[in-house]
């Protein structure tokens, strides 16, 4: 099993890592969930039946994974809410996480793009990211979320149209970049 | 005041950008910190209690039931569709055995003296003695037109028993359903003798054909007769199994609904254990559905459980313990301890299901360490042992 991993790791690790950071936008949940990915592919790996490469069926259990984790946030989110009066103490609920390092670094059109996407779905975001992050083709995208291809141009344009509205939203507060 | 305008290829650009964020943690620690989970075994106590006590009520009612089914259920019932069936499936199971006999040759083949009657008591006339005898009598390790495959559910319907039949010269062109006796060997009616299979191992599908009033009620006569089907197809080179009526409309498969499909073995993962009929003193390995992601050495663990089936028994002694199980290519290596063997016959057992269920995970051999003696009466453990082609050999009668 440990050279399984080996061969994963040393040829997919930084595309699965990759995508999942650019995902959940958290550097430690972010390695939590790649453990996650390892442990569910490594218990499932004699059921790999080779129809998809390596690749995508290790990043189609990565999306599974975040999935999983979003409907879990989403879950907490809803309980919370039960409970608080979210008018006045939402607000303390808010994700409070700063920029990682390597967008921190970034010019502020970078740092605008990294939180516009934010105002994507988590489908578009998941096609934004394999298509134009991670620069992989339609077909492997299309494999990965196991979609039509047509499904994926659509997702495609509609995630772009949403990170182009949101890039050239007025800001608040009055500051502004060019004209 | 609006922001810039971006184009689509801008945005496209600035993504393309991103920075490449590295882990920063190395291999080895990601490793560390998996492993534990890795080898945990998977079983929860409070998730499977409630599954087990519907499955044992679910069999508890089957074991009533279905023996009362099967020996009621007329013969001649679905009559008018017999010949034709038996026909197409001899001629299928032709096909399959050229198919095979090209294709399965493996490494170590069976001494033919070891075949001949007379030395092998457990192959003799009575082909119900399961002796200390010369040879392994759950496995067989090469093919000859004289074999044919079957399948027959276990008397109580909870299990399915693959064998292989071995005719005589005078027998080769009888279809196997008329030399199959279940009875005498422990097991229930046959419930495919109305099906028709089509095997087409060029295009590697088959197709089985349903009497058009066939029916298939509760979800234990679902699975069985399913599981029937597709152990009785596993010996063949099919990846497909296409499942239809006469009329060609899909099956409806008990609480499944309408099928048109079902997947082949390989698909799920089988350890082996032994059936054992109070009714008869022929046993059988019997492959028993486990979780998919089961590990090997879990499946080793679990043939030394018992089962909540009944006439099925622990292929692996108490006693025996396997301290190393690694692969080496498509090798099984196993290091086994054990105390003192109370018979050759514990031994052999162990060592046919432990090759079967190395078989389907996918090796071509087993290299047994430490066993004691080296040599047992059937096989050398100072080399590897290779899996077997075909199970639970049964010679016919004179």
């Amino acid at each position: 099993m440990k050279t399984f991993f080996d061969e994963l790791y040393d040829n997919y690790h930084h595309d699965l890592f990759q995508y999942l950071i650019y995902m959940v936008k958290d550097r430690d949940l972010a390695e939590d969930l790649v453990q996650e990915v390892y442990i569910k592919v490594l218990k499932s790996y004699q059921s790999f039946d080779g129809r998809s490469t390596e690749k995508t069926w290790l990043l189609s259990i990565a999306r599974h994974v975040a999935i999983d984790y979003f409907r879990k946030q989403k879950r907490k989110r809803n309980r919370i809410m039960d409970f608080f009066d979210w008018n006045n103490k939402g607000e303390q609920l808010k994700d409070q996480s700063s920029l990682p390092d390597e967008i921190a670094v970034q010019n502020d059109e970078m740092k605008q793009v990294y939180k516009a996407l934010d105002n994507c779905t988590l489908d578009q975001r998941n096609v934004i990211i394999f298509r134009f992050i991670q620069g992989m083709s339609i077909q492997e995208t299309a494999e990965i979320l196991n979609w039509s291809e047509s499904k994926v141009k659509t997702t495609q344009h509609r995630g772009m149209k949403s990170l182009k509205e949101m890039m050239e939203k007025p800001m608040e507060g009055g500051t502004q970049r060019e004209a | 005041m609006k922001r810039k305008s971006y184009s689509e290829d801008e945005l496209k650009e600035l993504l393309g950008n991103f920075p490449k964020m590295e882990d920063k943690h190395s291999k080895e620690d990601l490793y560390r910190s998996i492993e534990p989970e890795l080898n945990k075994r998977k079983r929860r106590i409070a998730h499977w209690i409630t599954p087990s006590m519907a499955a044992a009520a679910v069999l508890l009612i089957l074991a009533i039931v279905l023996p009362v089914f099967l020996s009621s259920h007329p013969s001649n019932e679905y009559s008018g569709s017999a010949d034709q069936e038996n026909s197409s499936t001899e001629s299928a199971n032709e096909r399959g055995q050229d198919q095979a006999k090209s294709t399965e040759q493996k490494p170590s083949e069976l001494d033919d003296s070891n075949r001949e009657e007379g030395n092998n008591p457990s192959l003799d006339k009575n082909e119900t003695e399961v002796n200390e005898g010369t040879e392994s009598p759950f496995t067989i390790q090469n093919h000859s037109p004289d074999t044919e495959s079957y399948v027959l559910p276990g008397k109580n319907g909870e299990v399915v028993v693959p064998f292989t039949v071995i005719k005589k010269a005078d027998e080769e062109n009888q279809e196997v359903a008329s030399l199959v006796k279940p009875e005498k060997w422990g097991l229930a009616e046959d419930l495919l003798k109305e099906l028709t299979f089509n095997i087409d191992e060029k295009r590697e599908q088959a197709e089985v054909i349903f009497p058009d009033n066939f029916s298939i009620n509760g979800s234990a006569y679902t699975s069985i007769i399913s599981e029937s089907i597709r152990w009785r197809l596993y010996p063949y080179n099919v990846k497909t199994i296409n499942i239809q009526t006469e009329s060609g409309s899909p099956v409806v498969l008990g609480n499944l609904g309408e099928v048109n499909t079902l997947p082949i073995i390989e698909e799920d993962r089988y350890f082996y254990q032994i059936y054992s009929s109070e009714s008869s003193e022929r046993q059988f390995l019997v492959p028993i559905k486990a979780e998919k992601e089961m590990s090997l050495e879990d499946a080793l663990n679990r043939m030394k459980e018992e089962q909540t089936y009944g006439n099925v028994v622990p292929a692996v002694p108490g006693h025996v313990t396997f301290p190393s199980v690694s692969a080496e290519g498509a090798t099984l290596v196993l290091k086994v301890e054990h105390d003192s063997w109370p018979s050759d016959q514990q031994l052999i057992r162990m060592v046919d299901a432990i090759l079967a269920t190395a078989d389907n995970f996918g090796f071509k051999d087993v290299r047994f360490h430490n066993i004691k003696p080296e040599k047992s009466s059937s096989y050398d453990f100072s080399e590897p042992i290779p899996v077997p082609t075909y199970l639970n050999p049964i010679e016919m009668n004179e």
